[in-house]
């Protein structure tokens, strides 16, 4: 039997072909620096370029944001680049998974997500389609909270949607009322509403995968390193560490639960690609945070455990962009799948060290887990630690 | 034992707190192998639906080796960290869910609902509630197909608004059409494991699409005021906990 990346890359460049081939596919916005993209555009048969929109914010959304005004709006000297390197104005463009537009300097994007998905990446829109947890609150009428807990209060962003905790907060037990005050100003900024909830102590966790037509295929369960910094009240996410250690039952149903929600969400809005589900395996099982349906940057763990295959990023733009992808592509994802989920390498990304070693061979992998959530934590609290009311 | 806070935290918040390989195995197996046997030689599968409602092996109820796994495991004091004092548990409900390919389909399915409220065999009117459910697992449980139960963690508080707001005695759905949707969190786990949960939190079962019958034993557990406010402690999840309201203050609504 061959091996099953490359049968899902074969088969996911059987697919794109058709679409791509001998065209000039332009990468831009995220995905303009993928090397491995722009490999597997030119496997296809199409002749890969570059456009990079020179955006260098370090925050994930505001550098999402720029990457999306950039592309609806370009520049003068972004549409004199791109007409001299398609004077013909006949290339696709591929602008990542995260994009909704739909062209860019005339030219037709490829692998975008409707507008009807980025909205259910809403935190109060989650809510009511996906049936999360929390209540959503009007900032104007105060949070109301009595404190007598630890809350965790997710903003709405006005414009745009929250990312990778840009808006996550979690307000410890007995704070007083003139801080949770200063939260809400904070907030206020570029939010009306919030999302509030209990904060449930336990293994952050996180699963991701991809959902098709037909199925919900999952890579297995990532330790979130989640860590909170108690100046001024901000959860971060610095990073990620596989394998999550979880117990088989706990494990299998959280499974359960994932799929369920990302079943839901498929149903509802019609989303087939990349997603990943960020939750807690708690005491009572495992509690979905949030649902991001598009490549997260935990995709590069994934990228990094199957190197010189093809971008998980690839099979997102295929299912995106190829109708009927699923049937051709399932199986051999599925074979994929049980194969990562099977390989017990230790393997971290911390966003801002992509590089942090893995454990050397014959080391006490718990203290290279320890050290990873060390270092990701930095001088904040890893959330883990936060275990009582 | 007791609870540890992270036990109290999570139950105040969602409900449930499952307790892994709690029960020592020489009182699993005094168990498993009584109901076993029953299950082997005793059982009428002309009464599945009674037995699905009601309990298996009713004539087990009160033996003393499936008290065993409440009074004698250790069981007991949790409960007490939560309930405080509460009624002495005299019966245990055994619940079986058969492999679709023994039972033909023909046993039913439980949506969505909390014990004892608008039960579809019973008179709407009637409540049978109690304060805490505690399961134990008494077989391998690894597929949520496998006629898992599945509850909502979190559930209790929204079943709680539910009856205070919109419900009232008599109606017969059992819960609001936005937990009705909802398909529940398995509890997958060993011969061994506990459940706690609060008896407000929706859960359901399904079939049992694995090739081995799921069984758990059951014990309803009631505070010794419970029955004169059944109605008022269905619209205040922590009537029947003054416990946790002690060492929380008054938990979250």
């Amino acid at each position: 039997m061959s091996h099953p990346f490359a049968d899902a890359k074969t088969v996911a460049l059987g697919l794109i072909r058709p679409i791509v081939e001998g065209r000039t596919v332009i990468l831009t916005g995220s995905a303009a620096r993928s090397a491995l993209m722009a490999s597997f555009i030119a496997e296809a048969g199409a002749l890969p370029t570059r456009v990079d929109l020179r955006v260098s914010l370090p925050e994930a959304r505001s550098r999402f944001a720029a990457y999306d005004r950039l592309i609806e709006h370009p520049t003068q000297e972004i549409r004199q680049l791109v007409d001299s390197l398609d004077p013909a104005g006949t290339a696709l463009v591929y602008a990542g998974s995260f994009t909704s537009a739909r062209q860019f300097c005339g030219r037709q994007i490829i692998g975008n997500r409707s507008i009807k998905s980025m909205e259910a990446e809403r935190k109060d829109v989650q809510r009511e389609l996906l049936a999360l947890p929390g209540a959503i609150v009007s900032l104007v009428d105060g949070l109301g909270l009595h404190c007598g807990a630890p809350t965790v209060v997710q903003g709405v962003p006005d414009r745009g949607v929250a990312m990778a905790t840009s808006h996550t907060y979690l307000i410890p037990d007995g704070a007083s009322r003139g801080a949770i005050d200063e939260l809400v100003t904070k907030l206020s900024q570029d939010c009306s509403r919030v999302v509030v909830s209990p904060f449930n102590a336990g293994l952050p966790c996180t699963f991701y995968g991809i959902v098709t037509e037909t199925t919900v295929i999952d890579f297995g369960p990532v330790e979130a390193l989640v860590s909170w910094d108690p100046q001024d009240w901000r959860i971060h996410a610095p990073g990620i560490l596989r394998p999550a250690m979880l117990d088989r039952s706990m494990a299998e149903s959280a499974r359960y639960v994932v799929h369920n929600v990302v079943r839901l969400l498929r149903d509802r809005v019609g989303y087939v690609g990349a997603f990943g589900v960020d939750g807690t395996v708690t005491l009572a099982g495992y509690i979905i945070h949030e649902v991001n349906p598009r490549v997260c940057a935990g995709f590069a763990l994934l990228d990094q455990l199957c190197p010189a295959i093809a971008p998980f990023a690839a099979f997102d733009l295929v299912l995106r962009e190829v109708p009927d992808a699923s049937g051709p592509l399932k199986d051999s994802l599925e074979r994929a799948a049980a194969m990562i989920a099977s390989n017990t390498a230790f393997l971290c990304r911390l966003w801002e060290n992509p590089a942090y070693p893995p454990p050397t061979i014959g080391s006490d992998v718990d203290t290279w887990m320890r050290q990873v959530r060390a270092a990701a934590a930095g001088n904040h609290v890893p959330l883990t630690e936060l275990k009582e009311a | 034992m007791s609870l540890s806070d992270e036990d109290l935290n999570t139950f105040r918040v969602s409900g449930v707190i499952i307790k892994r390989g709690f029960v020592p195995q020489d009182l699993v197996q005094r168990a498993t192998t009584l109901v076993n046997d029953w299950y082997r030689n005793d059982m009428d599968r002309r009464l599945l639906v009674s037995y699905t409602q009601r309990t298996f092996a009713p004539d087990l109820g009160g033996h003393p080796d499936l008290l065993a796994l409440f009074n004698k495991s250790g069981v007991a004091d949790l409960v007490r960290d939560l309930l405080g004092d509460f009624l002495p548990v005299k019966t245990t409900q055994i619940q079986i869910r058969l492999p679709e390919a023994e039972s033909g389909g023909s046993q039913p399915e439980k949506g969505m609902h909390v014990d004892g409220v608008s039960c579809p065999h019973l008179d709407p009117t009637e409540l049978r509630t109690f304060s805490l459910l505690v399961g134990v697992v008494l077989s391998d449980i690894s597929d949520p197909a496998g006629g898992a139960l599945r509850y909502v963690p979190g559930g209790h508080l929204t079943m709680a608004e539910w009856f205070r707001t919109e419900w009232s005695l008599g109606i017969t759905d059992q819960v609001p059409p936005q937990v009705d949707a909802m398909t529940g969190t398995p509890l997958l786990g060993k011969p061994g494991d506990v459940l706690l949960m609060h008896h407000l939190v929706p859960h359901a079962v399904g079939r049992n699409f694995a090739t081995t019958p799921r069984i758990m034993a059951y014990f309803r557990v009631s505070h010794p005021d419970h029955a004169n406010r059944r109605l008022d402690a269905l619209r205040d999840p922590w009537l029947d906990y003054p416990a946790l309201s002690t060492r929380f203050g008054r938990p979250v609504q």
